[in-house]
């Protein structure tokens, strides 16, 4: 069988070098690296592979007399794939006819007081910037994303899925810009996965966040309304219990790990992301539920100031649940009860520190 | 010599999607079965030509959960199946099109078969004899009629029906 990949090698960089450059570095370094890829000039490559990456200095919390203003943008795809389609709802827009398009006007907002109240981020980039979501995109389509600058949701099929605005599910999509503006993660392998797990821990504490959940009432699931009635599951992922979200004869068996001794090692699915973030999603579930109360208190804290710090976005699990002691360290001191728990938590998921 | 060089018909293919929230779907689709105008464009546009092109493109952008794409051809037993993978953001919005028809397609085709069997499930079993396994005993049915068989009844049963004589037999009635 011939099989044809999408990366064609052209450059002397790799291309999660360059992905990592086009993802961080400024609007010059970013041409840079298309032109790298483009001509694949190995004299230029390699010079311009020798200038510094923009270091990632963490997004400033938001702090003023009055709180930020959110800004919101809601846009109709039509059923096409064109982005980001016609506008029908903009902030401080009356609700309109489409019940979809106003459910997202206002779980998107909730979404912004999360990581404002939580936070104190004001929106996705630290500063402002507008939460763009386009619904209704394509046909039938069983799918939600960030394209690197705004959200897109499909209506889903119907029969499998309903549609993809869950409030867990937009807190995933927008809270993958968040990685992208603290530093970003690369979409691949255990950095991918990182980034995957990230989305999933700050959609679920979303959900918490809307709700007033403590860690004991909260279900911990993303995608509790997404599955059609007659497929056999709760959600599309448990950080409680990943591996038994759903078990369904046309979909399969929720194929998440919890412990790294069941770590799977794909080519597809870029690394494995949507299936190996199991284990760092179970390693925050641990943490939350060890700390108690509201996860968005301490847990959260720990995880969110963690990713201000990382800078590293080849990061591997082990990197990642070494800045999360480190800042458990920082927030609540050495040898605190909240640092212990947190090397705990990665302990039992097969990470040892 | 121009039938040796027409391009090989499409008789199936395999579509695997995965991405966005990590949901794999995936079925093989037959392309005779297809409504006629589908199969027309599947013919067109799901060639080794156009797909290689799609599959050697750059995707232009970083985007988290960007939906992939694993088209396997078969033109029939004697040709090699070819595989292309590509995601959203390489393809053609027309192709994106057609995928999400064939995979619409191959959903509501798994949704029927799911259906038919738990449906099948759910129904009472009735007792029919004619479903029973078929029995060594000898019946009524099964014993030649007596016109036509007189002199079978002289000869000694089968030996393997022995045990069973005191069951009743048709000459017996």
């Amino acid at each position: 069988m011939s099989i044809e990949h999408r990366h064609p090698i052209h450059c002397i960089l790799p291309p999660h070098i360059l992905d990592a450059i086009r993802m961080r570095g400024d609007e010059k370094m970013k041409k840079m690296a298309e032109r790298t890829e483009r001509l694949a000039d190995k004299t230029r490559a390699q010079r311009e592979a020798a200038a510094p990456e923009k270091a990632y200095l963490g997004t400033p919390a938001f702090s003023g007399p009055t709180p930020p203003a959110m800004v919101r943008e809601v846009y109709n795809g039509g059923r096409r794939v064109a982005l980001p389609g016609v506008l029908v709802r903009a902030e401080g827009d009356p609700p309109v006819r489409d019940k979809i398009v106003n459910k997202v006007y206002d779980l998107t907002g909730k979404v912004f007081d999360f990581y404002l109240g939580a936070f104190k981020r004001n929106s996705i980039d630290g500063q402002g910037m507008p939460i763009i979501s386009t619904v209704h995109h394509r046909r039938k389509f069983n799918n939600a994303f960030w394209n690197g600058s705004q959200m897109v949701f499909g209506d889903g099929d119907g029969l499998l899925f309903q549609s993809f605005t869950d409030l867990a599910i937009i807190g995933h999509e927008l809270s993958h810009g968040v990685v992208q503006y603290s530093g970003g993660l690369m979409y691949k392998d255990q950095s991918g996965a990182l980034n995957e797990s990230f989305a999933d821990v700050f959609g679920v504490m979303t959900v918490q966040y809307a709700n007033k959940q403590t860690v004991s009432e909260a279900s911990w699931l993303v995608g509790e309304t997404l599955f059609g009635p007659e497929v056999t599951g709760e959600a599309l992922r448990s950080l409680k219990a990943p591996g038994l979200a759903y078990d369904d004869d046309i979909l399969g068996k929720d194929p998440q790990p919890f412990h790294m001794d069941l770590y799977v090692n794909t080519s597809s699915d870029y690394g494995g992301v949507h299936i190996n973030s199991g284990i760092p999603n179970h390693a925050f579930y641990l943490l939350a539920q060890y700390l108690g109360g509201y996860s968005w208190e301490k847990a959260g804290q720990i995880w969110y100031q963690a990713m201000q710090k990382l800078n590293n976005p080849m990061a591997t699990f082990a990197d990642w649940a070494d800045m999360t002691v480190q800042t458990a360290w920082d927030l609540f001191g050495q040898g605190s009860f909240e640092m212990l728990m947190v090397r705990r938590a990665w302990r039992l998921v097969g990470i040892h520190l | 010599m121009k039938s040796a060089m027409k391009r090989k018909e499409l008789k199936q293919l395999h579509l695997r999607t995965t991405g966005g929230m990590g949901i794999v779907l995936e079925g093989n689709v037959a392309i005779e079965a297809l409504p006629e105008e589908l199969a027309r464009q599947v013919q067109t546009k799901l060639t080794p030509t156009n797909l290689s092109r799609v599959a050697r493109r750059k995707a232009p952008s970083f985007a988290p959960g960007q939906q992939e794409y694993e088209v396997t051809l078969f033109a029939g037993e004697k040709s090699e199946p070819r595989r292309y993978a590509f995601t959203d953001q390489q393809a053609d919005p027309e192709l994106l099109d057609l995928l999400d028809e064939i995979t619409s397609i191959i959903i509501e085709e798994k949704m029927r078969t799911r259906r038919a069997r738990r449906q099948q499930a759910a129904e009472p079993k009735e007792v029919n004899v004619s479903q029973e396994p078929p029995s060594l005993i000898p019946t009524a049915e099964t014993l030649p009629d007596a016109g036509t068989a007189l002199h079978d009844m002289d000869d000694p049963v089968p030996e393997k029906h022995e045990e069973n004589e005191a069951l009743p037999r048709a000459s017996q009635g």
